[in-house]
């Protein structure tokens, strides 16, 4: 039987902060926010949220990389 | 002297045909369609900035050079005009926002250098969407210029972000026009102004000099009167750019088919008209009859993935750091839209590591998107569930949220070419449209299928009353 390694082992995640904690975070680099400006940030922090759920509970292994974006640089 | 109504419905190779043959020239088409846009474009609101004397001195250019028998293509001597988040040198680029109304960039970008390259005349910057839409608009009313009005009823939505290319088009003021999407911003207008815009791969046309919002998301294609003219003008703009490198190395040819009307290999998304308004639907079935003439036809799903939450995340994230010093410098608080001016502070909370998992998610779509869309010349859907909505109303009202987003998500993440044209009318008398999406680097068959069906039908030749 193949022993399961962190490489092959597809696992879903659960950690995510709160959005409250988020939007404290918005707060705490732009200060306070009026009462109206705060929903609507928390409108746009609860969809990413629901995203980060989805993306969470699609499992992963350590073998998944992301599409690779850099490249070393050689001007010649 | 080109009749308006001919200037109107002509193709750009009827264009290039009259233009030869001597019934009109390259500084007629230019006047015909500055006339036009400083009309009816400045009543839909298309238009930031006209260009007279670079359009009079490019077609006067072009008119000399097709006299000495010096023929650049398809495109001399047609006019064309870009969406305002594409550098042009000796112009406003605004990007559709109020704080960088006076912003002008001292280059052309490249994909109006190739286009100058090919004997095209530009003739105006058109509006958008401030931004492209990625500050979270949720209304019509989100640009400098004012709400993009669709020229089938302009008490419609012209759609966006590209909402100034849909309206000339549309209203027919130019025959072509150079739009951008991330996620909808060409197929969305085009549907909703009755026009055939191509969203091409990812990395096809470079974006040098056109604003970023999401670099593994945008890209700049055609919006033009028919799938045929879409690929004229892809073939002139495509190609490698040293200066971008995320544009492919590998080339591209227009090869418009026109012998292949039959054969076709399509798949029709399964469930893609629940939830849409009923003209839509049953305009889509009858599109789909239309197909099974010159097709095989069968039913598809997409692969499981929450291809709507990597589109999040990417755009989030991407779009917070492309425009980090205009939100941290408080330059969103000058957008039109009162949502712009806040909603963009959420992204300074999305993770790297949020980011990097759908990125990651991103990468096992894309082959299984390949190994689907393989098996087939293109897969079918409405472009959208709705006609235009109405111009004074929140889209949070007015349209139904994660309605046919599946394929926009899937066919944007993945970077997948993707072709809206019109097949009808529905509600209000606002047009709706048929959307072929095909495999990455496919343009050629998707072009080829939507030809064909533009061949056995006319929704394409319809031109509103303004």
């Amino acid at each position: 039987m193949q022993q399961s390694t962190p490489s092959t082992q597809a696992q879903r995640i659960t950690a995510q902060p709160s959005v409250d904690a988020q939007l404290a975070l918005v707060e705490a680099a732009y200060g306070p926010q009026p009462e109206a400006d705060r929903a609507q940030v928390r409108g746009v922090l609860d969809g990413v949220s629901r995203a980060v759920a989805a993306l969470n509970a699609f499992p992963l292994s350590n073998a998944d990389e992301p599409a690779p974006s850099f490249a070393a640089y050689r001007a010649d | 002297m080109i009749a308006p109504a001919t200037f109107a419905v002509a193709s750009l190779s009827d264009l290039g045909r009259m233009l030869r043959a001597g019934e009109t020239t390259p500084v007629e088409l230019a006047q015909a369609a500055l006339d036009r846009l400083d009309g009816v474009g400045r009543r839909l609101n298309a238009v930031v900035a006209l260009l007279p004397a670079r359009a009079l001195r490019e077609a006067r250019a072009a008119q000399e050079e097709l006299a000495a028998g010096h023929d650049r293509g398809p495109l001399h001597g047609i006019p064309y005009a870009v969406k305002d988040l594409i550098a042009v040198a000796d112009a406003p680029t605004t990007w559709g926002a109020v704080p960088l109304r006076d912003q002008r960039l001292p280059f052309d970008a490249t994909v109006v250098a190739r286009l100058g390259t090919a004997g095209a005349v530009l003739v105006a910057k058109l509006s958008m969407v401030e931004l492209a839409g990625g500050m979270g608009y949720d209304q019509p009313n989100a640009s400098l210029t004012g709400p993009g009005r669709s020229p089938w009823n302009p008490d419609a939505w012209s759609g966006g972000s590209s909402s100034g290319s849909g309206s000339a088009v549309g209203a027919r003021a130019v025959p072509f026009a150079i739009g951008s999407e991330t996620f909808g911003s060409i197929v969305t207008p085009s549907a909703f102004c009755g026009v055939s815009g191509l969203r091409p791969t990812y990395g096809r046309v470079s974006r040098r000099g056109a604003m970023a919002l999401c670099w593994t998301l945008d890209k700049l294609g055609p919006m033009c009167r028919a799938a045929d003219d879409c690929g004229l003008v892809l073939g002139a703009i495509a190609g490698h750019d040293a200066a971008d490198p995320t544009s492919v190395a590998r080339p591209y040819h227009y090869e418009p088919q026109a012998a292949r009307d039959g054969g076709f290999r399509l798949a029709v998304l399964r469930g893609c008209t629940e939830n849409a308004q009923p003209e839509v639907a049953a305009n889509f079935a009858a599109a789909v009859d239309v197909l099974r003439g010159v097709a095989s036809v069968e039913d598809v799903d997409l692969p499981d993935f929450p291809y709507g939450a990597i589109a999040t995340l990417t755009i989030r994230a991407e779009a917070s750091s492309a425009f980090d010093g205009f939100i941290d410098g408080g330059g969103i608080r000058g957008l039109t839209a009162p949502e712009d001016r806040v909603r963009p502070l959420a992204g300074i909370a999305v993770s790297a590591r949020d980011y990097l998992r759908a990125q990651r998610i991103r990468a096992l779509a894309c082959r299984a998107l390949d190994e689907l869309f393989a098996r087939y010349d293109a897969v079918l859907t409405p472009t959208l569930p709705t006609v235009a909505s109405p111009i004074d109303l929140p889209f949070s009202q007015a349209l139904r949220r994660g309605d046919g987003v599946a394929i926009g998500a899937a066919g944007n993440i993945a970077g997948l070419p993707a072709i809206s044209v019109p097949n009808g009318f529905g509600e209000r008398g606002l047009p709706t449209a048929l959307q072929f999406t095909g495999r990455v680097f496919d343009e050629n068959r998707v072009l080829a299928v939507a030809s064909a069906y533009q061949r056995l039908t006319d929704w394409h030749l319809r031109v509103p009353s303004l």
